[in-house]
């Protein structure tokens, strides 16, 4: 008998990871913990965090009677549901420490208020600190009937591979920018995302991209205290996802509401409506890393509850990384000009005329009365169209804006040029004036205009 | 024997969430979900609950007599807890079966504007023969409102 022979393998114990997207809440998870005299006390919580396969964080919420029992025994019971399968799981925890700082406190806060804002209890919900316990068992319940399990939508692995692909071959910022948006919905499946980046120094979020929306909204800004999951993502470093959002109001809503009535009158106000579902019912918000910074949040919606997963979150992650990392690395290649060719100039265009119009003050642009964009973009455009009329010359380079950006007052110039650029292309296009930017190499581009130009600067 | 105020007697039957908790003789916690349950005119409460899922739960009585309950309102959050130290198992009769439809029926209602399906509700834990059904009686010796908010664990007299 050969004694080396393998031992069958074993049945592979149910792990924390299996069960992870049951932690979050869609039901309430309700624990029991017990006094020092053996009483116990049950206690409903927002949701649990997920840490790794040994552990668990808690909300630490209130000094209460679990509060208490918790710190006298350590010992509790944790209940939580499956509302697609109806599968239930009790996991026996032991108390370890408290955290009211880190990674996992701050996953822990910034959920919170995610779920919190959504419910309408931000009074109520108020973060003391994140327990963490080890998980010494878990006991899987079958329920009545099981409920069939969805299908993965797709198979996210094999999409990030495609996508991390596409994206590596991205020789500049739209290519890269065109990349992400079409595997975010060919290998992901994802029908409704914005690219939302960040402006440091206005603290706000500027809407370079987004797919499934009827308005783009490319340049379309927002207060990084009034963005929603994007803002909380983006300020606390986490991913936030919210899935089962018929009980939501606050401030998700407000964005379609805002959306609505600036629609109305979108034309002639000086705001570009934002994009984004009316009434979603998933979200997924991650914050975009590159270099130590974070640059900006890729916000995923879905008509449908429960869309994402934890295993979106780690997807999305990934190719929120290489996008930010792109972003941070080919907009210093635009900077990077290709060797000045003849500057032909702007053919006599035969179209209508466009007539520019520029505030100054925060650099807010009109073409023929309807708002194009303000800020950086568009203090740039301004520039351009003055350039062009006083020179006759369609083409610009990236360094004549950068020696621009002194005399414009615009800091920023320097440091996003690529960006600002493309989102003024994206932006010209989409409002479809007769007026557009094309690239003509590295560094080098042109302001096409159907028309004959003119400028006024308003006071 | 101390009994609950008639409204959060009602309260028990009108579409909440029901959870149990115990305690097994070493410290142990246990818990698990409840189906229906009642106040009865003795001031005792009994709780029907799903014998397969409860088989801890159940085991922890058993041992302790410990039992906590509380009871949720989906939509307004409104909470009942109760705590008993004499808690007893007994066998589900079909005399049970108004109650347990009762209690069905008012979860349901109360459910659905958040997406829950009869039948998925049905499937997942109502739709169970008399005889799975396992029954918890026990003397509340406290009682607190713990809907969420400011007035969070504020204790409920019982009544003489």
């Amino acid at each position: 008998m050969n004694e080396n022979l393998s031992p069958p393998p074993e049945r592979r114990a149910l792990k924390l990871r299996d069960v992870r997207r049951l932690l979050e809440g869609i039901i309430p998870p309700a624990m029991c913990t017990v006094s020092a005299d053996g009483t116990p006390h049950v206690n409903y919580l927002s949701h649990a965090e997920y840490i790794d396969d040994d552990h668990v964080a808690l909300t630490y919420q209130f000094l209460n009677r679990s509060r208490a029992n918790v710190l006298a025994t350590g010992r509790v019971a944790l209940s939580v549901e499956d509302p697609i399968t109806g599968v239930s799981v009790v996991l026996q925890l032991r108390y370890e420490r408290t955290d009211t700082a880190g990674p996992v406190f701050e996953r822990l806060r910034a959920k919170l208020s995610g779920i919190a804002a959504q419910t309408g209890m931000e009074k109520v919900f108020h973060l003391r600190g994140a327990d963490v316990y080890r998980v010494e068992s878990l006991r899987k319940l079958d329920p009545v009937h099981p409920l069939p399990a969805m299908q993965p939508r797709c198979d996210l692995a094999a999409g990030v591979r495609r996508l991390s692909e596409q994206l590596g071959e991205a020789p500049d910022l739209r290519s890269l920018l065109q990349a992400f948006t079409e595997g975010l919905q060919r290998d992901l499946r994802v029908s409704h995302a914005i690219v939302w980046l960040l402006d440091e120094q206005r603290q706000g979020l500027y809407t370079l991209a987004s797919i499934g929306y009827e308005q783009a909204g490319s340049g379309a800004e927002l207060p990084l205290a009034e963005a929603g999951l994007a803002g909380v993502a983006l300020r606390e470093n986490v991913p936030i996802r919210i899935g089962h959002m018929s009980q939501m109001c606050a401030y998700g809503m407000s964005w379609r509401i805002k959306a609505e009535q600036l629609g109305l009158q979108a034309a002639m106000a000086d705001t570009i409506p934002l994009p984004g579902l009316r009434a979603p019912r998933s979200q997924l918000a991650v914050p975009l890393r590159a270099r130590g910074r974070t640059v900006g949040a890729l916000l995923v919606e879905s008509e449908h509850d429960q869309f994402f997963s934890y295993d979106d979150e780690d997807a999305l992650t990934a190719v929120g990384a290489q996008l930010a990392q792109g972003l941070a690395a080919l907009r210093t290649a635009e900077l990077v000009e290709e060797p000045a060719t003849a500057a032909p100039a702007a053919p006599q265009a035969g179209g209508n005329a466009l007539r520019v119009r520029h505030y100054p003050r925060d650099h807010s642009v009109f073409v023929n009365d309807q708002y194009l964009i303000k800020g950086v973009a568009g203090a740039i455009v301004a520039k351009l169209v003055r350039d062009q009329i006083d020179s006759g010359r369609e083409a610009f380079s990236t360094r004549e804006l950068r020696l621009a950006g002194g005399d414009l007052r615009l800091p920023e110039v320097q440091d996003n040029l690529g960006v600002r650029l493309l989102l003024l292309e994206r932006r010209l296009a989409e409002r479809d004036f007769g007026l557009r930017i094309e690239r003509a190499g590295r560094g080098q581009y042109r302001l096409v205009a159907s028309g004959p130009l003119s400028l006024v600067t308003e006071a | 024997m101390p009994r609950l105020p008639p409204h959060w007697a009602a309260h028990l039957e009108s579409g909440v969430s029901h959870r149990l908790g115990g305690s097994h003789a070493d410290g142990q916690p246990e818990i698990c979900r409840g189906l229906a349950a009642q106040a009865l005119p003795d001031g005792r409460v009994e709780v029907l609950l799903d014998a397969n899922i409860g088989e801890q739960l159940l085991s922890a009585v058993r041992e302790s007599g410990r039992i906590a309950y509380v009871a949720a309102r989906p939509g307004s959050h409104v909470t009942l807890h109760l705590k008993g130290t004499d808690a007893e198992i007994f066998t589900v009769t079909a005399a049970h079966a108004p109650l347990f439809e009762r209690c069905r029926e008012a979860f349901i209602a109360n459910v659905a504007p958040f997406g829950f399906t009869r039948e998925a509700i049905m499937a997942v834990w109502y739709d169970l023969d008399t005889g799975r059904l396992a029954g918890l009686r026990f003397t509340p010796n406290g009682a607190w409102d713990q809907t969420p908010g400011p007035g969070a664990g504020q204790a409920i007299d019982l009544m003489p």
